[in-house]
């Protein structure tokens, strides 16, 4: 078998992070197709709430299409209000993990998904929030899936916060009334995972994927990117994964996904 | 109008065996005025699409548009030049995913200008529920140093604050109420009352509905008032808030209606790729809005085998099955 691409990797190592996860958030895009692979692998029960106000714990035999996609609700155990998922379990803290796309993300893991240049004459008018700021806001382990692996999609500061990381740094985040504890916990990028300094608050990279050099990974964010002391390579892609990840794309595929090449 | 002479025409269209029924005509000449603050239900899936096509097809102006998540239902709209304000969390077509061809150059190009006023998804949905109950604001989702809550557009001051806690002292962002005058929605099934049932997920539809002082409802089916009754909890919105029923099955395409179709991911697919230029969305509107006198037509223009696909994991329809 071909060994995984850095994309196919990045959708490894996101459904790694749901290991031993038992009730996630699972936002729109990548995170769905990672819960997907999760669930196959690792975590067959695992219970996903979603922002259209349902939950559910066990796969469907159709890719949906995205996070609100009600083929995901067929075999619900609770269908409700937004207000329920986002709030009375995302807020009130009954889930473990959350799982959001992130377009553009910056030094302190802020995402903009709103617009490419000024918002009020933007270059590119990107789709906007959606629940994504209220994820951002509200989770307590917030893990970003970005596929995104060139610097005009990390720079020092985005131009728009649409979800809010560590906002500028240091102490601004908990200083602008955020809750105690939430915030994002890692990035997850087709080059490895990157981290959060505790004290500064300044994403720095972890532990890279397989083949993938920290200069390679340096020169693909705009500010100078610090990397831990050692930086580990995470465990290559068994057979096993790369075969439910490509049978997972196949089908996503199916259902009109625009898929890097 | 006072909220009396509402709910007092309302109840005395009750009377008779049609009751509110109305054609999707009649209720959006009714109820829709150039001008109007306009609610579309739906968060993906249950959009009010069939309302938002009469919409476009009388010509309605200078729209205010509240609509938790803009999708392709938005789109249309603005492309159609029915919108000079949105309120939204965000504008896209989920298939793919793509953009919104016309919300982009409404944005890019201020062609036509579209003043946009953003919120979260959450917060938009709190400012609807303090509108449906008319609480004074909605404790919400921090946004402090996001550009929601930097950047403001009409709602100016009357969007997002952070106060102090009485209780605790700590920071508490705030999020005024929304009050939309009218609420175009769809539902799967309404009795000729206007009590509205909803089976499925309710994204924020609930709330949305009734911050709405106006609400005219697209369903599915009419039944009967029995039936109802049956499953009394499955209604989000009672009969005497509601202004007029519209008997739209297949309102909702492409979008989802749980436990009677699913959503025609090619039809929305489509769109997008008509949408990149303004030709090709007009084309689409010449097509499937003005092109069609209401769903009914539009739906034998989908054709039957399109439709058989889409209705393969139904359920509910025609009242089998429903939970009692």
């Amino acid at each position: 078998m071909k060994e995984a691409t850095r994309f196919e990797m990045m959708l490894v190592s996101g459904a790694r992070e749901l290991k031993h996860c038992r009730r996630v958030f699972i936002g729109f895009h990548w995170p769905v197709i990672a819960s997907r692979v999760a669930r196959r692998l690792y975590q067959p029960d695992m219970l996903c709430a979603y922002e259209g106000g349902f939950v559910e714990d066990c796969l469907t035999e159709t890719m949906p299409t995205s996070n609100n996609d009600l083929i995901l609700a067929q075999k619900a155990t609770m269908c409700g209000d937004s207000l329920d998922t986002l709030f009375m379990l995302l807020r009130a803290g009954w889930i473990e993990t959350s799982m959001l796309d992130g377009f553009m993300v910056d030094r302190y893991g802020n995402i903009n998904s709103s617009c490419l240049g000024d918002y009020k004459k933007p270059k590119v008018r990107l789709a906007g929030s959606g629940g994504a700021a209220d994820l951002a806001a509200n989770s307590r382990r917030l893990i970003i899936l970005s596929s995104a692996t060139t610097p005009d999609r990390y720079p020092e500061l985005v131009d728009y916060i649409t979800s809010a990381g560590y906002l500028t740094g240091g102490d601004s985040r908990r200083l602008a009334g955020f809750k105690e504890g939430t915030g994002p916990s890692a990035l997850i990028n087709p080059f490895g995972r990157f981290v959060f300094d505790g004290e500064t608050k300044e994403m720095y990279l972890e532990a890279v994927h397989p083949g993938v050099s920290v200069e390679e990974v340096r020169g693909s964010v705009v500010w100078p990117l610090r990397a831990a002391d050692h930086v580990s390579e995470i465990e290559p892609a068994t057979p096993e994964e790369i075969g439910i990840v490509r049978e997972e794309l196949a089908k996503a595929r199916n259902r009109l996904y625009k898929l890097p090449d | 109008m006072p909220l009396g002479s509402c709910i007092f025409i309302a109840e005395q269209m009750t009377r008779g065996p049609r009751g509110k029924l109305l054609s999707g005509r009649e209720a959006v000449g009714r109820f829709v005025q150039d001008g109007s603050t306009v609610y579309f239900g739906g968060f993906g899936f249950l959009q009010a699409f069939s309302l938002a096509h009469e919409v476009i097809r009388q010509r309605k102006r200078e729209l205010t548009v509240v609509r938790e998540a803009g999708d392709i239902l938005v789109d249309q709209l603005i492309g159609a030049g029915c919108v000079r304000r949105l309120v939204t969390s965000h504008v896209w077509n989920p298939i793919g995913p793509s953009s919104a061809y016309c919300f982009r150059r409404a944005v890019e190009e201020r062609d036509p200008p579209v003043e946009v006023e953003e919120m979260g998804y959450g917060s938009i949905s709190m400012a609807l529920m303090a509108g449906a109950m008319d609480l004074p604001f909605m404790p919400t989702t921090e946004h402090a140093g996001t550009g929601q809550f930097q950047h403001r557009s009409f709602l100016g001051e009357r969007k997002f604050q952070v106060i102090e806690s009485p209780f605790s002292g700590e920071k508490v962002t705030v999020v005024a109420p929304l009050k939309p005058e009218v609420g175009l929605i769809h539902v799967q099934r309404a009795d000729v009352e206007g009590n509205c049932q909803v089976v499925g997920p309710l994204g924020n539809l609930r709330f949305g509905a009734n911050a709405c002082r106006t609400i005219v409802a697209s369903a599915e089916e009419i039944v009967d008032k029995g039936l109802i009754q049956l499953s009394s909890n499955l209604t989000i919105i009672p009969g005497f808030r509601v202004s007029a029923v519209v008997h739209d099955s297949l309102g909702a395409h492409p979008s989802e209606s749980f436990g009677y179709y699913d959503r025609d991911i090619q039809f929305a697919y489509d769109y997008s790729q008509r949408a990149r230029t303004r030709d090709g969305f007009q084309a689409f509107l010449d097509e499937w809005v003005f092109g069609v006198n209401d769903r009914e037509e539009y739906t034998r223009r989908l054709g039957e085998d399109r439709l058989k696909k889409l209705v393969e994991i139904y359920r509910y329809q025609h009242g089998r099955d429903w939970p009692e």
